[in-house]
């Protein structure tokens, strides 16, 4: 069996499609009927937007979507849309929403924005008194210190400056990644008592955050996908953390409708980095050869953790051991690992159908992770030292 | 690549030796500590990974036992010979005399038969040790019927404490009356909650119902039935990670009592794991949870690590002891031993789980048994 069968026997055994998942997500229908209740995806369109408009319109909510109408347009031509642009100065682009949607109670609203926190502001300010349950997706870059491990939800927050007064100063320029979400989660949680707020930890998809850019490409599933013969870092008590959107997305349906507030890191518990090798394996086929190589050797020969080799960080001991308990006793459930890269490597073979990107060293002088290349050349000097 | 060399290629890219578990212990050590270390029993199921891990970081251990159970095992250790389940103490009391004036930093007990024999070394050496470690299991706790069960949860009701050794209690309450005799006698105390401990090593290594059912059929290979079930997770205790936090609690003076095992794993991530420590098999069936139990693959009695009922099973909270300094292996390397352990008992592969031995029916079910709910499914 080769690696492009396997992963056909794999998948149409499992319950995704693989002929054109986007088409899936496009059309959806209520598992059970319609529940009664509006639920308003700011954004929807763009990468876990999709996966959280499909899992509320299955769940029975009339789902409304409010965005520029630029991104994926082609998307959930079903289902009503509010054409609105939130980082207009001065509320512009939402004080332009027509009345009959500002009046329209949402029992659900669903917000993921990071660019601007003036822009989760101004939404709020517009239409607080109409809000039953506001959801912001936030994540775990909003703690300060990342030099423990086993950060809860209750652990300080980033210091914020001052506070910004316009879309302009609150924006990508201005705020790093980091303050910005700790500033909307801070506005959300000034204007809102109902809400909840889920600090993601990587998240992952059939999606990837930039389409087009191979940046964001899984950098492990598609190794493994390749085969042969592949280096795996070989270190004492490594980790990694991620977390898979559907999962995600589920328990914020699940917050909805058991109506659970508060704040909640939310990932997979850390996991051993071998026990995510074995769930690559079991997505992708056996490799040749997995040759373990010792962290120091790889570093000493350019596979810096972290910015070249992904899931293994040294520094910020904090990045792969967020404490995930309170989600999990509030009723969130992990999926299988296995089942996470699967929708990854469909996802990256929809962008790439002849798996032809090359990581390493790209055109423009930028680096991402390493070129086969260079793992066969390390992996040669291991072997005859 | 057949599943032996496999293994073997697996072996040696970990950081396991294949035959032996025991590799050279003096080469270990990472420094002295000067600490004395006491380990009642030592010999048995966990009992050498403890003696290996104390050693491994310095400890000086002596032994105490009755000199029965693989007396091959640790010929350089000091051991004190006794039968500490004798009535009326009369077995401690016997050797109290020639260690009056010994002290130890710490001392370690597995024991699960007698509670009376836990509360008699007790009271015999009391005042003779610092740090009292015990392995106690997560049957102590009275209700599982929730998830996430934490610490600090009613443990089971008692009965009165036994005056003698004779007198019988199930599992759970004999470990749930060990439990409360330590808390009454010392503060100084770790209590690991265990969560069905795996290891090289079996419990009964001449009883082939002791063998690991997933390890040996993953190893086996060829069509594998596995159950598909919502949410399905699997919930278990590595020895060596609870040995290695044993040893940490010793080294920090950690106290308390902590559930030991696993986070709550995605059976199918188990799976992954096992997919890796033994080779990719030629198929996996994922077959639906009722139709198995309707064709009388029962959960948990037949089918292992798969268990319903009571909601709590393969859920308890394992935080606590994260927080404190737990870090658990990887599956894929406890498995790795499971497989290990079974080949040295049995070289053959030639346990039959679910067909008769010697009269009696091994646990399980039988790979005839399995093919044969395959063709079914696929035929439905």
């Amino acid at each position: 069996m080769n690696k492009r069968q396997f992963i056909k026997t794999a998948v149409a055994g499992s319950a995704i499609l693989w002929a054109n998942p986007m088409e899936a997500l496009s059309f959806s229908k209520p598992l059970n009927g319609k529940n009664g209740k509006k639920a308003l995806i700011l954004g929807g369109r763009g990468f876990m937007g999709p996966t959280i408009v499909k899992s509320f319109v299955e769940k029975g909510y009339e789902v409304t979507l409010l965005n520029r109408n630029q991104t994926n347009t082609h998307l959930f031509k079903d289902l009503p849309l509010i054409v609105c642009d939130r980082e207009k100065e001065n509320k512009a682009g939402l004080r332009a929403i027509d009345k009959a949607y500002k009046n329209t109670y949402w029992d659900v609203v669903v917000d993921t924005w990071q660019k601007s926190s003036k822009a989760v502001l101004d939404f709020l300010d517009e239409f607080k008194e109409n809000i039953g349950h506001y959801h912001y997706i936030s994540s775990v870059v909003v703690y300060d210190n990342w030099d423990k491990k086993y950060i809860k939800e209750d652990e300080p927050l980033n210091p914020l400056p001052a506070r910004p007064e316009s879309i302009a100063e609150s924006k990508v320029k201005k705020h790093r990644y980091a303050l910005r979400k700790t500033f909307a989660e801070e506005m959300v949680r000034e204007q809102m008592e109902n809400y909840t707020i889920y600090r993601s930890q990587g998240m992952r998809d059939f999606r990837s955050a930039n389409p087009g850019n191979i940046t964001d490409e899984p950098f492990w599933p598609i190794r493994f996908y390749r085969g042969g013969e592949i280096l795996v870092p070989q270190v004492k008590d490594h980790h990694m953390q991620v977390v898979d959107v559907k999962s995600l997305v589920d328990f914020i349906v699940h917050c909805s409708e058991q109506k659970i507030y508060g704040e909640f890191n939310v990932a997979c518990p850390p996991t051993p980095f071998k026990d995510y090798v074995s769930s690559l394996i079991h997505a992708t086929a056996m490799p040749e050869k997995l040759h373990w190589i010792d962290g120091e050797f790889l570093i000493e020969n350019g596979l810096i953790p972290y910015k070249i080799v992904p899931f293994w960080r040294e520094d910020r001991i904090a990045k792969y051991y967020f404490n995930v308990q309170k989600a999990i006793e509030a009723g969130f459930v992990h999926r299988p690992l296995v089942d996470m890269i699967k929708d990854q490597l469909e996802g990256y073979l929809h962008r790439y159908p002849n798996n032809d990107i090359s990581f390493g060293k790209q055109t423009d002088g930028t680096v991402k992770c390493y070129s086969l290349e260079k793992e066969k050349e390390i992996i040669h000097k291991w072997a005859s030292r | 690549m057949n599943k032996r060399q496999f293994m073997k290629t697996a072996g040696a890219a970990t950081l396991f030796t294949a035959l032996n578990p025991m590799p050279g212990l003096g080469n270990m050590v990472k420094h002295s500590t000067n600490k004395e270390v006491l380990i009642l029993g030592g010999r048995g199921f966990i009992g050498p990974r403890i003696v290996e891990d104390f050693m491994a970081n310095g400890y000086k251990v002596t032994l105490l036992n009755r000199g029965k159970t693989n007396p091959h095992l640790f010929k350089e250790l000091p051991v004190i010979i006794c039968d500490r389940e004798t009535e009326s103490q009369s077995g401690l009391k016997r050797i109290a005399k020639e260690y009056r004036a010994k002290y130890w930093d710490v001392v370690v007990d597995t024991w699960q038969k007698s509670p009376k024999a836990v509360s008699d070394f007790l009271e015999v050496f009391k005042g003779q040790f610092g740090h009292y470690h015990y392995i106690s299991t997560i049957s102590v706790y009275d209700k599982w019927n929730k998830k996430h069960i934490t610490e600090s949860e009613p443990l089971n009701p008692l009965p009165s404490f036994p005056q003698t050794m004779a007198e019988e209690f199930r599992y759970a309450i004999r470990k749930t009356l060990a439990e409360e005799a330590i808390r009454e006698r010392t503060n100084k105390y770790t209590i690991y909650r265990s969560h069905g401990m795996k290891d090289f090593r079996v419990t009964r290594p001449d009883d082939p119902n002791a063998e690991p059912f997933w390890p040996v059929r993953f190893y086996r290979g060829g069509e594998i039935l596995v159950p598909k079930v919502k949410d399905h997770h699997i919930q278990l205790t590595d020895v060596p990670s609870l040995t290695n936090f044993m040893v940490h609690c010793s080294n920090t003076s950690t106290f308390g009592s902590f559930n030991v095992a696993y986070h709550p794993t995605p059976f199918k991530d188990y799976v992954s794991s096992l997919v890796l420590a033994t080779g990719m098999p030629d198929r996996l069936h994922w077959i639906d949870g009722e139709f198995l139990d309707k064709e009388g693959l029962t959960p948990y009695k037949i089918v292992p690590l798969w268990k319903p009922k009571p909601e709590g099973s393969y859920y308890f909270n394992v935080q606590k002891a994260i927080n404190a300094g737990l870090v658990n292996r990887s599956l894929t390397e406890m498995i790795s031993d499971q497989v290990k352990g079974y080949l040295s008992r049995h070289p053959n592969d030639d346990v039959r789980f679910g067909t008769k031995h010697g009269g009696k029916k091994l646990k399980y079910y039988s790979m005839e048994k399995e093919k044969e709910i395959i063709q079914k499914w696929l035929a439905k």
